[in-house]
């Protein structure tokens, strides 16, 4: 039962991280249209669409936090993890268990300080383009959701796979890919 | 006690096997609630680290190593680096420098340059019976010439720790002198080792093939053309010139090359936008933790700490560069840059170094450690593609090391390497 709400979990997780990975990516790609207008707009037009200034830093925020979210579930942020590596498997998983709830709390607080700042500049407009400036942070409040999300399904598939871990020699990431016993 | 907390979360989140990025955050929030300032001002810094117009260039950076990476382009520079130096004696290993001195060039990225070149060469080179570690500790430790040599994003980022007051262009230029020197010096190495292992040489193939080759390869090669003359230049800025290179090499890659198929696209733009997530939010992460670092004057206190054991100008510089190699081995490069370099730039300036020499020497110090274990992306890739176990590599890479720490010590004591481009282009001032 219960591995199987976490395989849920773990699945859904998967549809998200493929709908913030899209939004990602499309933002990088929009990107280059838009400063290459930049550029016809400037050197042959001799006028500068001012918008891409703005819409561009809208754009890069729309990368960074949702892929970096997505980045959560198949853990490809940069990190040191030799420390944990050396250890015995069960003691790695808890330490790892440790790090994950501390990243909750972190992505609880991102979600509350990105609610926030999205309260503070709504009634603000961003220059040019005239939208609500809190729209900027509301990226880092995904963020932030998708950072608590997918630490506590690493902590679900910590506790699912635990048999498997526990026989293991050491831990490692593979381990929480396998099928729940 | 502050202090105490800031540093000391960071290095138990690192410890625990944390993201960076995060780590640096919960060190900083700590540190916030800790001295009861508002923690809206944290994420705040956050959010401005990230969208700053500056960084812009950065994705583009990526995108276009990336579309390189899939497009063929780092295949043409190695058929023209085989045709031009494989004839000397342990010829491909030279060609593997060689070829990272111009692929480095244009992508930017050490890590990029060791799996394109990588993937390529290390077979070959094992296939004509060089030893597969060789073959790996060459491919990986010629590499680094992607940061050194223009253009690099990681010098953007070094430019924006710096405070925004560093010019970009000057950064670039700056590159260009050490990274040269650093890889004449690994060529040697390349040959010595050669050499001491008997290695085969390829005959020369002629002056036709090497001038059909360079025409192969120049289309390619014009991608840092375009990037670095843009902004050499004052043409473009530093973000105008990255979204030309990207435009440019998707034409070269997917028109006259024709080998960038629509899955290498979106593969590309998936990595892309993961590498870019990844830098920008250590950026926003790191403005935050930087901010708490002001906050408890931490350069301040490390200058005095270091200042107190001695003044001697050549030993604080040593401290500073050992400091840096110990970092660089435990901890990607990106997040170094962001952290070390509000430490430790205004106690090298202190001491009478140049904040764009500074630049060139953290650059070389974190481009060794992607070389070193126990945490060195690049020669974790190197290995992978060369099925050599780390530990293997390792025992035979220490005379690539020694030319690069030769070329670190040159550009830490001889400003003139660094500087003498940069101020002949731009002036001194």
């Amino acid at each position: 039962m219960f591995s199987s709400f976490t395989n849920l979990m773990d699945r859904l997780g998967g549809g998200i991280a493929g709908v913030l990975n899209l939004i990602g990516g499309l933002a990088l790609v929009a990107l280059i249209p838009s400063f290459a207008w930049l550029v016809f707009g400037r050197y042959v037009l001799n006028e500068t669409p001012t918008w891409v200034e703005q819409f561009s830093l809208i754009l890069i925020v729309l990368i960074t936090f949702p892929v970096a979210a997505a980045g959560m579930r198949d853990n490809s942020h940069l990190s040191v993890s030799f420390f944990r590596d050396a250890l015995p498997s069960k003691i790695a998983a808890i330490v790892a268990g440790i790090s994950y709830a501390a990243m909750a709390w972190f992505g609880y607080w991102m979600l509350m300080g990105g609610m926030d700042l999205v309260a503070f500049n709504w009634a603000k407009k961003m220059p040019i383009i005239h939208i609500s400036d809190g729209w900027r942070s509301v990226p880092m409040a995904v963020c932030g959701a998708g950072i608590v999300f997918y630490s506590v399904v690493h902590i679900l598939k910590i506790i699912a796979r635990w048999k498997a871990i526990s026989k293991a020699e050491f831990y490692h990431d593979d381990l929480l890919n396998k099928d729940a016993e | 006690m502050g202090m105490t907390i800031l540093l000391g979360l960071f290095a138990i989140g690192i410890i625990i096997g944390m993201p960076v990025a995060i780590a640096l955050g919960i060190a900083a929030l700590g540190a916030f609630f800790f001295e009861g300032l508002p923690t809206l001002i944290a994420f705040q810094r956050i959010g401005s680290g990230v969208s700053a117009f500056s960084l812009l260039a950065i994705p583009f950076f990526i995108f276009a190593g990336e579309l390189m990476l899939h497009g063929g382009i780092a295949n043409r520079l190695v058929q023209f680096a085989t045709a031009l130096v494989g004839s000397r004696r342990g010829g491909l290993g030279i060609v593997n420098v060689f070829s990272s001195m111009l692929f480095g060039g244009i992508s930017g990225s050490a890590v990029a340059d060791t799996s394109a070149l990588g993937s390529i060469l290390i077979p070959v080179m094992k296939k004509e019976g060089y030893r597969a570690d060789y073959a790996v500790n060459v491919t990986v430790t010629s590499s680094i010439a992607g940061i050194m040599i223009p253009p690099s994003h990681n010098m953007i980022l070094y430019a924006v720790a710096a405070g925004g007051g560093i010019s970009i262009s000057k950064l670039f230029m700056a590159g260009v002198v050490p990274g040269i020197i650093m890889c004449v010096l690994l060529g040697l190495a390349t040959w010595l080792v050669a050499i001491k292992h008997g290695y085969p040489s390829q005959p020369f193939p002629g002056w036709s093939v090497v001038w059909r080759t360079a025409v192969r390869a120049i289309p390619g090669f014009f991608t840092a053309v375009i990037i670095v003359g843009g902004v050499l230049s004052g043409v473009f800025t530093v973000t105008e010139s990255g979204a030309i290179g990207v435009a440019y090499a998707l034409i070269i890659t997917g028109f006259v090359y024709r080998e960038l198929s629509w899955d290498g696209f979106i593969a590309a733009v998936k990595q892309s936008a993961k590498t870019t997530s990844l830098v920008m939010l250590l950026v926003g992460c790191a403005s935050a933790y930087g901010y708490m670092l002001a906050f408890y004057r931490v350069p301040d206190e490390l200058a005095y700490a270091i200042t107190a054991i001695t003044d001697n100008p050549i030993m604080v510089l040593l401290m500073i560069n050992v400091m840096l190699l110990v970092a660089g081995m435990i901890m990607d490069m990106a997040a170094l840059i962001l952290i070390c370099t509000p430490i430790f730039l205004p106690l090298a300036m202190q001491f009478g170094m140049d904040p764009i020499q500074f630049g060139m020497v953290l650059m070389m110090n974190l481009g060794l450690g992607l070389c070193t274990p126990p945490v060195g992306s690049c020669l974790f890739v190197g290995c992978a593609i060369g099925g050599v176990k780390i530990e293997h590599a390792v025992r035979s890479i220490w005379p690539f090391y020694l030319a690069i720490l030769t070329a670190l010590i040159l550009t830490t004591y001889i400003p003139a390497i660094s500087l003498t481009l940069p101020n002949l282009v731009f002036g001194s001032n």
